[in-house]
């Protein structure tokens, strides 16, 4: 205990350190010597990351390093006086600690930890959030000063930089932690991190950067892309030891009837009462806001006696109802919450001690970041109980279940050179304090994300927000940033004020506010959900059933109902799809079926099923290709299992039926789960390229997969992203509907413009680039498709849709390739025709 | 020019055209609805840097239409404009050579909710006649249809557009002339410009747009 202190008397930080560790006692707490080193990295001016599972103290380890260094900072300043504290009788100082969460929700907890300590040590210093949910007093006041320590999002982030005088405000940060790194890693909101801790950067050098993360499958590169070009001097912590964690699920007592697809069945809704009245607090986690809804509905409806002590909790409910429920979480009032991946992250509600997954966990990561919700104290064992809601997710539990035991944890790909985030960000810059383009590009290359990129291309960036896009024959009417003295600048108050509206990659639907007639706010729908209601008609949101009285300036007005049912408003981003790693995993289960070794309880269960899969196909081995073929009314169906994951297939879905339609004039749909993938056509499809195995040859594939790619209109989705990040696709001020009306245009026909007028466009080949790289990785693909060349080929007439086909038919979400003419196709469909005038 | 529609309503023949136009044969008449001149600029102004040349592609394949067609009328059913925009003189020397080329057509606008927006007057397109509601017997044109079933009523604004489907999941949404018992929409004639999607009743009539080719639509439910 207190040896540093001992070593170095008189030594100021050590006396720091030791005011810190008698803080750790009066807890009835040890520092543990992960802490202890972080402090140590942090006090030699050395950044890094930290990795552990959820609640093993990654919080303080990020968090004492600068208040150490202040308090021994503070006894130097002011060194004859006998104790410290006379040394902090002063103003709060200005910022000190920045630290960044992916969620709003948790930013009060972080807000509550950290307050905590400042107000035991008596400290100067002033602790603030900064979020979406902050009040415009709060915000205004922080446009002028920041407090001492500033817990924000990405998003808040990036907006306080585009404001005036942000280095001034931003220069004197000693740390940025950046909490639940994992989370950001891999989706273009880490970029923004990325691109916002540049800036950081150089404004100050000396600034530290800590992350905090779950232990991933690539934890270095997690770190390499957090420091990007100072990585070598990174340090990489490794916090405790994962607890163990127990995966169960609950059996259906009659597979034979338990649905083959879906996800919303509540067959097993007895066992999940059942399991949740033997536990004091439990989290039921669903993998969809809609899921929450329909579960939090049926408990209630089970057991109307728990009524106030169950809740839900999702990120389109009203922020107080959120807090609420939080806060009945953290003092054990709440007997359950049903909650989305809202409550994945962060908070520490220590009294729930049962954690049930309602679904397939889609990944192993997330299974354990889950389980890890129960038990939330160092040492003890996580638990969780999965619930399918068909059968085959009964492998899927099995496969991950395996999956922890071996550690094989998921990586999390970092986004390479997205374009759109950097059009963003050259803006949100120009707003601030501007740029000068040649330090701007070479600040850029500092970051993971932006290391390769070409002066062409940031150019070209920087031409699309200054130019229009057109560096030679410049439009004399764009209007966004200008040049004036060697540095990038906003054009006028207007671009910025909508930029600032739009800051963020978070794509999502037009919110319609939802509230009572005495003005109670509930939460937010998709406009498009609202589309489809009329004056009164019932829904439930917010585990309510609610009445449509009037619709009036993106604000729905609603009153309690009487009725009993209604339909549940669905959210972009519903499904998930299964990561490779967990797809592969459930490739195995079956090669174990296959071989009847039956050994995990899902497995014995699922026998029924597996018997009448093989009576009517067979059960793939790890070594077989299965290929079923059927016809029925829709027409004929082609089901291939390729077992690569959701998006995999569905690049490879692509390229097989490209790969066919260039055999004779077809039409194929496609559909894809995570195990395969089918190819549906009103004509006989042709299946010798696939008995000579010649459909899956290596030869011209690149060129086959960016023809597919076109031919399935791929790229049309992925721009519907990078328009909104990119500024193409304006949002909206919130709450004023028609303000933004003449500037409004879906993606997909800016797709068509850019199409036509425009092919070469850097960010259309960036949405190729971006479904490459996702779904078709050439090296991936090409990958899957050697490993099923070399497979034994099972291609077998089936005279019904298996249970391994059916979830895949079932999917509505489909893609499209044709060789032939649309007027051919169109002559062969028809109107479908309504009873009644629509409007 | 690709393969037409000709269809007979109230004795009059109107043949509809895939490049989003209708041809009224006994008046010699050529109208087009819902062109949305400016909107690429308008957007770029904003800041959104949307490629240029869709105006002038617009505008040329009118011409187009003009020269094979040669219309006594040009009439022009509304939202020819996207919005206000500042004075540039690109722009006006676009549409001023445009209208000296077709000197001798006599054009019409039924104006549009856009272009009383847009102060569409100001324009160098030097109509021969503006007004919110055209009638030409048996014909009523206005931008937005009224509902009136004492006439036939020919309009715009709506972008209309039908989604059909075929076995194997064959699914398309294409934009459409649409045919009630009392009025009739035209598709939208500017190529930067969304659309509805309409679900059409039994008595209704729809000629989707394919291409080059317009097709009548079969009945689903029959």
């Amino acid at each position: 205990m207190d040896d540093i202190a001992k070593k170095i008397k008189g030594d100021p930080t050590a006396t720091a350190i030791a005011i810190i560790s008698r803080w750790f006692r009066s807890r009835g707490w040890q520092p543990f010597d992960f802490q202890r080193d972080t402090w140590n990295a942090y006090l030699e001016g050395r950044s890094g990351l930290i990795h552990a599972p959820t609640g093993i103290g990654k919080t303080y380890a990020a968090w004492f390093g600068p208040l150490i260094e202040w308090l021994a900072q503070a006894k130097v300043r002011s060194p004859e006086s006998a104790s410290p504290d006379e040394a902090f009788k002063q103003d709060a100082p200005p910022l000190e600690v920045l630290w960044i969460t992916p969620l709003r929700a948790l930013a009060t907890d972080i807000h509550a930890a950290l307050d905590q300590v400042v107000k035991d040590l008596d400290l100067p210093w002033s602790v603030q959030c900064r979020t979406g949910d902050t009040s415009s007093s709060v915000k205004n006041r922080q446009k002028k000063e920041l407090p001492t320590v500033l817990i924000t999002t990405p998003e808040s982030l990036n907006l306080l930089i585009s404001y005036a005088g942000a280095r001034k405000r931003f220069g004197n940060t000693r740390l940025v932690v950046v909490d639940e790194w994992h989370e950001l890693l891999g989706s273009k909101r880490g970029t923004l991190v990325e691109l916002a801790l540049a800036r950081l950067r150089t404004w100050n050098l000396q600034i530290r950067i800590w992350g905090l993360s779950a232990t991933l499958g690539n934890t270095t590169t997690a770190m390499q892309v957090l420091l990007g070009s100072f990585s070598h001097n990174g340090c990489l912590v490794q916090g405790i030891q994962p607890k163990s964690v127990v995966v169960e699920s609950v059996i259906p007592p009659h597979v034979e009837r338990f649905p083959w697809a879906g996800h919303l069945g509540l067959k097993l809704l007895p066992q999940v009462l059942e399991k949740m009245a033997s536990a004091a607090s439990t989290l039921v986690f669903t993998n969809t806001r809609s899921q929450t809804e329909i579960w939090y509905q049926a408990i209630l409806e089970a057991r109307p006696d728990w009524s106030p002590r169950v809740a839900l909790h999702h990120g389109s409910l009203d922020r107080k109802e959120r807090l609420s429920v939080e806060q009945g979480l953290r003092s054990g009032r709440l007997k359950g919450v049903v909650c989305t991946s809202s409550l994945d992250l962060g908070v520490d509600f220590t009294p729930v001690d049962l954690v049930i997954q309602i679904g397939s966990p889609k990944g192993i990561a997330r299974l354990m970041q889950r389980a890890g919700r129960s038990g939330h104290k160092p040492g003890k064992h996580s638990h969780v109980v999965c619930v399918p809601t068909n059968a085959l997710e009964l492998m899927e539990v099995a496969a991950a279940r395996h999956s922890v035991e071996i550690g094989c944890i998921e990586p999390r790909e970092p986004v390479v050179l997205p374009l759109d985030v950097l059009v963003q960000h050259l803006v949100t810059v120009a707003l601030g304090d501007g740029f000068h383009p040649d330090q701007m590009y070479r600040e850029l290359k500092t970051t993971y994300a932006f290391r390769n990129l070409l002066k062409r291309e940031f150019n070209w960036a920087l031409d699309f927000v200054s130019a229009g896009g057109h560096a030679l024959a410049a439009y004399p009417e764009f209007n966004k940033i200008t040049l004036k003295k060697g540095r990038f600048t906003a054009a006028n108050p207007k671009i910025a004020i909508r930029h600032r509206m739009n800051i963020g990659t978070i794509t999502s639907d037009a919110a319609i506010l939802v509230k009572f007639l005495n003005g109670h706010r509930l939460g937010t729908i998709e406009e498009r959900f609202v589309a489809r209601l009329k004056k009164g008609d019932v829904f439930i949101f917010a585990g309510r059933l609610l009445e449509f009285v009037r619709i009036k300036d993106m604000t729905l007005w609603v009153r309690k109902s009487r009725s009993r049912k209604g339909p549940i408003p669905q959210w972009i981003g519903g499904r998930m799809p299964l990561s490779t790693e967990l797809a592969a995993a459930v490739r195995d289960q079956l090669d174990h079926a296959a071989h009847k070794r039956l050994e995990t309880p899902e497995l014995a269960a699922l026998q029924p099923i597996l018997k009448l899969q093989a009576r009517w196909s067979i059960i793939p081995g790890s070594n077989d290709l299965l290929i079923e073929k059927c016809k029925s009314r829709e027409g004929h169906h082609l089901f291939i299992y390729a077992f690569e994951g959701h998006l995999v297939n569905e690049g490879l879905g692509a390229l097989l039926a490209y790969r066919l339609s260039q055999l004779k004039p077809l039409t194929l749909s496609i559909a894809v789960n995570d195990y395969g993938l089918e190819l549906l056509s009103d004509r006989n499809i042709p299946v010798a390229p696939f008995e000579d195995l010649s459909i899956f040859s290596t030869d011209g594939l690149l060129e086959d997969i960016l023809a597919s790619v076109n031919a399935a209109e791929m790229g049309r989705r992925q721009f519907r992203e990078i328009a909104r990040v990119a500024g193409l696709v304006f949002q909206g001020y919130p709450g004023r509907h028609k303000s933004g009306h003449q500037l409004q245009a879906s993606s997909s026909l800016l797709y068509n413009v850019f199409q036509r007028y425009e092919p070469k466009n850097l960010l259309l080949r960036q949405a190729t680039r971006e479904v490459l790289a996702k779904q078709l990785e050439y090296t991936r693909l090409g990958r899957s498709l050697k490993r099923m060349s070399g497979t034994t080929l099972r291609l077998i007439e089936t005279k019904q849709v298996t249970p391994l086909a059916f979830p895949i038919m079932v999917n509505r979400l489909r893609a499209q390739v044709s060789s032939e003419k649309l007027v051919d196709r169109v002559k062969r469909m028809q109107l479908k025709l309504e009873k009644k005038a629509d409007y | 020019m690709g393969q037409s529609i000709k269809t007979t309503i109230l004795n009059q023949t109107l043949i509809l055209l895939p490049d989003r136009a209708m041809y009224w044969e006994d008046e010699k008449m050529l109208i087009v609805a819902d062109l949305h001149i400016g909107k690429g600029r308008i957007f770029r102004k904003n800041g959104i840097p949307v490629p240029a040349g869709i105006t002038a592609g617009d505008l040329k394949r009118l011409s187009l239409l003009i020269e094979h067609l040669q219309p006594e009328i040009t009439l022009i059913l509304g939202d020819l404009l996207h919005g206000r925009m500042d004075q540039d003189d690109a722009f006006d020397s676009l549409i001023e050579k445009w209208r000296q080329k077709h000197a001798d057509v006599q054009l019409i606008l039924v104006t549009g909710n856009h272009d009383i927006l847009a102060g569409v007057s100001q324009y160098q397109f030097r109509f021969d006649q503006i007004t919110d509601t055209l009638v030409m017997e048996p014909f009523v044109f206005t931008h937005k249809p009224t509902g009136d079933k004492t006439r036939f009523e020919l309009a715009g604004h709506f972008h209309p557009a039908v989604t059909i489907q075929g076995k194997g999941r064959l699914k398309e949404t294409l934009p459409c002339f649409y045919f009630s018992i009392h009025s009739a929409l035209l598709p939208a004639f500017g190529s930067f410009t969304g659309n509805l999607v309409i679900r059409p009743t039994l008595q209704e009539q729809v000629y989707v747009i394919v291409d080059d080719s317009v097709l009548m639509l079969r009945n689903g439910s029959q």
